[in-house]
């Protein structure tokens, strides 16, 4: 049976078709918007239920992709210790982000991930040098997307918890993984506009190297000759997606 | 509602539509590179009007149409700004596709979209992309469901007419698969 030519004529001209919902997910940032709409709420009323605390508690809501009810929400404080103990791993090493204060709407510099992250990020952004003393550490924490939030140090404890954030337990979650990304994104740091279709080899060689025979690459976005190849990664699906965007 | 009421319903709401708000944005922008700021500022819009939330059936309409709204107003000022280039031409239609996309820059397509009246383009964007109703529009575009079907079966009407006039040997898909092989 023939397809209702305007619904052919609208698939057509939908940009989004080829784009998966992870690949949605990584090019929007949650924790920009909570961080946006916490930056957007008015000063702090009286009120125990004021707007700041409502931000902490929104994005706590938001990491843990979870909908708590307003019940869950009268027993934070329950809550919030159940959470500082939640450790994992680093699950993305396509970067990492230092935070220039101890929140997530605090400026940050997100950078090549690597194995001392509070050095390079201490170096960076010239953090005081903790005193021998003094009880201040950095805070390694996980974003959402499984990458690593370095935050400078501070006297406070569970910090990751207070974020709404998982406390990184110094591992990797896959090693072989780690090292293809970090290898990906040295590659498309290198090759800033790439073509697709060599782009495309490079990563297969990269995945043979890496013994990762059950990982795919994807081309997507635009596919014009003109467009540029860019990175992203989909760890739950095994998929490297090369998308296209405009030059 | 409570303000600790408005935070988890608001939190639902950003983890259920963030993804289709996000698809609604990127159709009908050309710059990638912006839909993430538009995204943020319907979804701050949606939390300063927290208290507005409509029942969960209604909620997406709800928030396409405060999409709609803030894309509307983008395009209309960046229209000021850009009265004088040449690619206005196109966009003043309110069609608003990069020009260095070839796979949208196909001449029999890009002809059938200039000739597209804007409201009747809007109309079967919401049908053909969003798989709207005809009331869930109505809220969108703030008009009547009457008004939305009647001005639907029209849109129809005139698209098939363009479409006979440029598609008469091939269909749109036809000539994309042939763009993206060549």
């Amino acid at each position: 049976m023939s397809r209702d030519p305007i619904e052919e004529f609208f698939e057509s001209l939908d940009r989004t078709r080829q784009l998966s919902d992870a690949l949605v997910d990584e090019m929007f940032s949650l924790e920009r918007l909570y961080s946006q709409v916490e930056g957007a709420t008015p000063s702090p009323s009286p009120s125990p239920s004021s707007s700041p605390s409502a931000g902490r508690m929104g994005r706590r809501m938001w990491h843990r992709g979870a909908v708590m009810t307003t019940v869950a929400v009268l027993v934070l404080g329950t809550a919030a210790a159940a959470i500082t103990l939640s450790r994992g791993p680093v699950q993305s090493v396509a970067n990492m982000a230092c935070y220039q204060g101890n929140s997530l709407r605090s400026t940050a510099n997100v950078v090549a991930y690597n194995s001392n992250p509070l050095a390079t990020c201490s170096r960076l952004l010239h953090w005081p040098i903790p005193s021998k003393k003094g009880h201040e550490k950095g805070a390694l924490c996980l974003l959402s997307n499984g990458s690593l939030a370095v935050f400078p140090p501070s006297s406070k404890t569970d910090r990751c918890a207070i974020l709404g954030l998982e406390t990184f337990n110094g591992h990797l979650a896959n090693p072989e993984v780690a090292k293809l990304q970090i290898a990906a994104e040295n590659y498309f740091a290198h090759h800033p506009c790439e073509s697709l279709s060599t782009a495309r080899t490079a990563m297969l060689e990269l995945l043979g190297a890496n013994g990762l025979v059950d990982w795919k690459v994807r081309l997507t976005g635009l596919t014009s000759p003109q467009s540029c190849a860019t990175l992203a990664f989909q760890l739950n699906s095994k998929d490297i997606d090369i998308v296209g965007i405009h030059r | 509602m409570s303000d600790a009421e408005g935070v988890a319903d608001y939190t639902r709401l950003v983890n259920e539509h963030s993804r289709s708000i996000y698809r609604y944005v990127m159709r009908r922008l050309s710059d990638w590179s912006s839909c993430e700021d538009v995204v943020s500022d319907i979804f701050l819009i949606a939390w300063r009007r927290r208290d507005q939330l409509p029942p969960r059936d209604r909620e997406l309409a709800w928030l396409y149409a405060i999409a709609f709204r803030v894309i509307s107003n983008q395009r209309r000022s960046r229209d000021r700004r850009n009265r004088l280039t040449v690619r206005m031409a196109l966009e003043r239609e309110g069609f608003d596709y990069g020009s260095d996309d070839d796979s949208f820059d196909v001449d029999s397509i890009m002809s059938v979209v200039k000739y597209l009246r804007v409201d009747d383009r809007v109309l079967l964007e919401h049908v053909y992309w969003e798989h709207l109703t005809y009331r869930e529009i109505a809220v969108v575009l703030g008009i009547s469901a009457n008004a939305v079907g009647i001005r639907i079966n029209r849109a129809k009407r005139n698209l098939r007419l363009l479409l006979d006039q440029n598609f008469e040997r091939d269909r749109p898909s036809e000539i994309l698969d042939r763009k993206s092989e060549g």
